[in-house]
């Protein structure tokens, strides 16, 4: 099967490199990246799959109490999500080549190819045993890779605060499914009508709980910073680029359908948080020094935005927010491996000790831009098709909040411009310690060059991906709005007028986004 | 089948402890001819004879006979007890064939002491009487309080046998104070007698109730009464260690699951303080766990956490409850003693690895035990894919049936969990983080402690990715007939 | 009255305390007190109770107090059977008889382990 091809196949590559010499540094190099790449390419023989259902796959596993199955599908949610693995994941394995141990490369790659497929098996596991498995696996490689393969001490704590709030997440996911299984008695996502009010309300607690760390929601986020200042930059790009849009896939794919009206009766909550988090993300990112840690808030910040857009339950703002998590994935891994490429450069992360790199290393400088541009909402790149959508739809049922958030977006400019500035233009500060910094070498060049590649085809054309977003989505958000049941032929009207019109939205903005970029061209 | 004097005996239910007690005495007689150079014969019996005793298990399973008057059951219960006591039993003999002369004690006391330490927690295991449960527990005490002693040459050894012998004599001292006061309000010996009284519970059945749970948690170490189990287990040699955490766990498992299911039915609401004990042990056992560092009082105090967390599998007694109790019993089982049996790998069945100082930087010089020391604890601590996870899971599940008490059960649970997700997670992150080893300590790579560390690995990775495999497609674990 | 079984318990529980009670209280209260110093000690006359450590006595002692105790304590149960034999028939035997090998067992391995020689 296709799909069990996909996940399983880097971790087969992991066991492939155990059996090669770890001296073997160019062997070992090759066979990863081959791996990560050919998993690229399959995936990507998903989009032709069709659009609701592209792949699914249910073997009985445990027959006992309750059912569990081996359940792995992929539809127009997950697709996206798969993408964005396999792409992020290629490219931060070919960037982990010039790791700094070369003695432990092997450990390192066999981690990260590892955590490639915990991270697939998440994105696919329809079943939610499965889905629980793969979410507390996730844990052991980046805890590895931040305690054995990080090298620094900053790093190996870091690692601890990762483990202990992922995991305490994790138990808390886990309670929650118990108690619906208890119900239940099937770990199949199956209708929860019959489910008590309460109960469904608590029981949606525990996963928004266990998703807000993973993602992570303000006030959720204490592992975050550290976590993303200290590990390596591949590994950031994945966790950063990656592993946080887990919690928004299980809002997706199991929190939101399963409790529509626990997700209802929460949502003030939420998005009192969100929008906290928005403007706490850019405030304190405004206010940092260190270049990782910025970037790092400026994530919080901006995946606030996507559960602002899930849980104002609009019908243009939920497919927008899939196209922002897509953008933010691309934008996140690219900013931190450039981020990363200058560390191992200058040896520095300080941004009041950065200065005037761009006249040594312009292409640096010039990737670095399109980067940083994306993040802060230029139009014509993905970032701005996501954050303008989202706001568009997130006005039509909240809009204070939605208000506050733009308040954020204007900020973005400034701590990303303070990032740029600070790293490439100016005076040169690095003083003798660094006579002169390279320019990206054309291993560099080539790795960043599809992220930056998906950056512009998304902020130029957003219609390809809403338009494989299934209507189930759609008819999700409208469905929580009016209340209603989710296979009513009301709802499915709703839903497919609702996609007609974000479709629609979403042409104009990019030919509107196009002028823009024309205009600021001439 | 015979009768004798009215009383039917069932010779098949009592074969596995019989060829065990023949293991016993061959090992005592081999050992008065034999010379010192044969110290592995005497343990390779010990073996033998817990493979003969588990084959002639296997026409057992899934019937159910009560024998010796109904003081004694074989049953399924039991049998997965006496399974779970006979693999402790040949895990241990395994790891003690690297015990070298100096390290103290005679190698055929040695060997026959476990092999009827095993015998002991197999009585106890099918004891439906409270008379037998008695004679169990101190045949599996007395074995013990001398083993615990069987590193004499150092000084925590003695201590460990002292300060064993004194509050497990306590202990005995409660259960059969206990026995006595249950007898007198019950009027019977039988768990069915004692059953009978407690639908209309007296003062005097309740105080012998508290007493009997008072002394069995002493054996189990819930706290808090477990203030014994650091000391002991880290005084006591490796694997009588190992055995003390699995078979001692076990049999007083099997004890306090058969009480309270023949005694209380599924109406657990008498057992509230049971509930209270089980809560205190998995809060004290985390939390005093991280402070520890020696990994075999590490392990003391993760096993009084983890009875904790059995006893949640009692708060749904009921088919479902016990089965669940059971297969977290084979998770920990499996993990405990494939921590042991690490640990007496790289140590040539020494004690240097019981010290966590030991550990950083092992993952670059012995990557393999390395790699298997992570799995076992991340079966401690629960993380999917491995036997503890699904084992957390089933206990999870019962303690959402039970009620209120249940629920705070389930939370303590999962507190406890997220707090040894740092203790284990520590040794982890000190095995893989350092590149250098701290301390330059030997290391061992003997054939025994392989075979039961792939043992305990492939165990637990097959429980945690099959669990089907353990056969709860049907109510498993019937306590034999009333 | 009521005639539980425990009645003669309670009885005699409630005789012994009184018993021992007046034995402890009585001479208190018809004594005069004239205390010297020999007099305020635990034991007036004889052993002195508390002395140093430098006494020693060999540990063999304890070891062949305590294989007295057990196998004079297992014997102890050859007596009733000798009694019943008839009535217990072969079985019975048969039993006494896997008794006294266990019981043999142990008793070869303490004479050949050298338990039974004053060393």
């Amino acid at each position: 099967m296709l799909i069990d091809t996909v996940i399983f196949l880097p971790l087969a590559t992991a066991i492939v490199l155990l059996a090669i010499p770890r001296t073997a540094h160019n062997a070992l190099k090759g066979v990863a990246l081959a791996g990560a790449v050919a998993t690229f390419a399959l995936s990507l023989a998903f989009i032709n799959l069709g659009t609701s259902v592209a792949a699914d796959q249910n073997v009985p596993w445990i027959q006992t109490l309750w059912t569990a199955a081996y359940h792995v599908r992929v539809d127009g949610v997950r697709l996206f999500f798969i993408l964005l693995t396999t792409l992020v994941a290629a490219v931060s394995i070919w960037g982990a080549f010039s790791y700094d141990q070369p003695e432990r490369l092997r450990g390192y790659l066999c981690l990260l190819l590892a955590f490639e497929t915990t991270l697939l098996g998440v994105f696919t596991a329809a079943d939610l045993l499965l889905f629980y498995i793969y979410w507390d696996l996730m844990l052991i490689p980046v805890f590895l890779l931040l305690t054995g393969f990080s090298g620094t001490a900053e790093a190996r704590r870091a690692a601890w605060s990762y483990l202990i709030y992922n995991g305490a997440g994790g138990l808390v996911l886990l309670l929650g499914i118990v108690a619906l299984v208890a119900h239940t008695h099937t770990f199949e996502p199956a209708a929860t009508l019959s489910l008590p009010a309460r109960t469904a309300w608590w029981i949606f607690a525990a996963f928004a709980l266990a998703f807000a760390i993973k993602t992570p929601l303000f006030p959720f986020h204490a592992w975050m910073p550290p976590t993303y200042t200290f590990a390596p930059a591949p590994v950031v790009a994945l966790v950063s680029g990656v592993q946080s849009k887990a919690g928004l896939f299980g809002l997706l794919a199991f929190a939101l359908p399963l409790f529509p009206q626990a997700a209802h009766a929460w949502a003030p909550v939420l998005l009192i948080l969100a929008t906290a988090g928005i403007l706490y993300g850019a405030l304190a990112a405004i206010g940092e020094q260190d270049v990782k840690t910025l970037v790092g808030f400026s994530s919080l910040s901006h995946l606030g935005l996507v559960w602002l857009a899930l849980f104002a339950f609009d019908m243009t703002s939920v497919p927008a927010g899939i196209l922002m998590i897509v953008s933010h994935g691309l934008i996140a891994a690219a900013l931190f491996l450039l981020l990363g490429f200058i560390e191992e450069r200058t040896g520095t992360r300080d941004l009041a000790r950065f200065g005037g790199l761009a006249w040594q290393a312009p292409r640096l400088a010039v990737f670095l831009l399109i980067a940083a541009m994306a993040a802060l909402g230029l139009p014509g790149l993905s970032g701005f098709a996501g954050e303008f959508l989202i706001l568009i739809g997130s006005w039509q049922t909240q809009p204070v909040f939605t208000a506050l958030a733009l308040v954020a977006i204007v900020l973005a400019s400034v701590y990303m411009l303070k990032l740029f500035q600070g790293t490439m233009h100016g005076p040169q500060r690095l003083g003798q310690a660094a006579p002169s910094v390279r320019d990206l070498r054309p291993r560099e060049l080539a790795l960043v060059a599809p992220l930056l590649a998906g950056i512009v085809f998304l902020g130029v054309w957003p219609a390809w991906l809403n338009d494989r977003t299934p209507s189930q989505v759609t008819a999700a958000a409208a469905v929580t709005r009016v209340g209603g049941v989710p296979d009513s032929p009301h709802a499915a009207h709703t839903a497919s007028a609702a996609r007609k019109a974000a479709a629609g939205l979403q042409m104009q903005t990019a030919r509107r986004a196009d002028g823009m970029v024309a205009e600021a061209g001439s | 089948m015979t009768a004798f004097a009215g009383v039917t005996i069932s010779w098949p239910a009592l074969a596995p402890i019989l060829v065990l007690t023949g293991a016993g005495l061959l090992i005592m007689l081999v050992d008065l001819v034999s010379r010192a150079t044969l110290r592995g014969l005497l343990y390779g019996i010990g073996i033998l004879g817990a493979v003969g005793a588990g084959l002639t298990m296997l026409p057992l399973y899934g019937h159910s006979v009560t024998t010796l008057a109904g003081a004694f059951a074989s049953d399924r219960f039991s049998w997965l007890f006496d399974l779970v006591l006979l693999g402790s039993l040949a895990v241990t003999l395994l790891l003690s064939s690297l015990r070298r002369a100096e390290d103290g004690g005679s190698p055929g006391a040695y060997a026959a002491l476990l092999v009827f330490a095993a015998i002991g927690g197999m009585v106890m295991a099918g004891a439906a009487n409270l008379m037998i449960i008695f004679l169990g527990l101190e045949q599996l005490s007395l074995a013990l309080y001398v083993l615990a002693g069987m590193g004499y040459p150092r000084a925590a050894s003695q201590e460990a046998a002292l300060k064993y012998v004194l509050l497990g004599s306590l202990a005995s001292a409660f259960l059969i104070f206990g026995s006595a006061l249950l007898y007198g309000s019950s009027g019977g010996l039988s768990l069915d007698a004692v059953h009978a009284a407690a639908s209309v519970p007296s003062g005097l059945f309740v105080t012998g109730l508290a007493l009997f749970v008072v002394g069995i948690g002493f054996k189990l170490a819930l706290a808090p009464f477990h203030s014994w189990v650091p000391d002991v287990y880290e005084g006591s040699p490796l694997a009588v260690t190992a055995f003390m955490a699995v078979a001692v766990k076990a049999a007083s498992l099997a004890v306090l699951a058969r009480v309270t299911y023949v005694v209380f039915g599924h109406d657990t609401s008498a057992l509230a303080p049971l509930w209270l004990l089980a809560i205190i042990s998995m809060l004290v056992g985390n939390v005093g766990a991280i402070r520890q560092r020696n990994l075999k009082r590490l392990l003391g105090y993760s096993s009084i956490a983890q009875v904790g967390y059995m006893v949640v599998g009692l708060a749904g007694v009921g088919p479902q409850g016990l089965s669940a109790l059971a297969f977290y019993l084979v998770a920990y089982a499996l993990t405990t003693l494939g921590a042991f049996a690490v640990m007496a790998l790289l140590a040539d069945g020494g004690e240097e690895y019981a010290d966590l100082g030991a550990y950083p930087g092992l993952a670059a010089r012995r990557p393999w035990p390395a790699a298997a020391m992570a799995l076992f604890f991340f079966s401690l601590a629960g993380i999917p894919a491995t036997a503890g996870f699904y084992g957390k899971l089933l206990l999870l599940a019962e303690g959402l049936a039970a009620g209120p008490w249940g629920l705070a059960l389930d939370v303590t649970l999962v507190v406890g969990t997220v707090v040894s997700l740092y203790v284990y997670g520590k040794i982890v992150w000190d095995m893989y983080s350092f590149t250098e080893p701290e301390a330059v300590v030997p290391t061992g790579n003997a054939l025994p402690s392989w075979v039961a560390v792939a043992a305990g690995a492939l165990g637990t990775l097959v429980l945690g990715l099959a669990p089907q495999l353990f056969a709860m497609s049907q109510p498993f674990l019937s306590v034999g007939p009333r | 009255m009521p005639t539980s079984p425990w009645s003669i318990i309670a009885v005699y529980f409630v005789v012994a305390l009184a018993v021992a009670g007046a034995i402890a209280v009585v001479p208190g209260i018809f004594t005069r007190k004239r205390p010297t110093k020999q007099k305020l000690e635990p034991y007036e006359c004889g052993v002195p109770p508390t002395s140093g450590l430098e006494g020693r006595f060999p540990v063999r002692f304890y070891l062949v107090a305590m294989l007295f105790v057990i196998f004079d304590v297992e014997t102890a149960a050859f007596y009733p059977w000798a009694v019943q034999l008839k009535a217990l028939g072969m079985f019975g035997f048969l039993e006494m008889v896997t008794f006294i090998v266990v019981l043999g067992v142990g008793y070869a391995y303490v004479w050949k382990k050298g338990g039974l020689s004053w060393r």
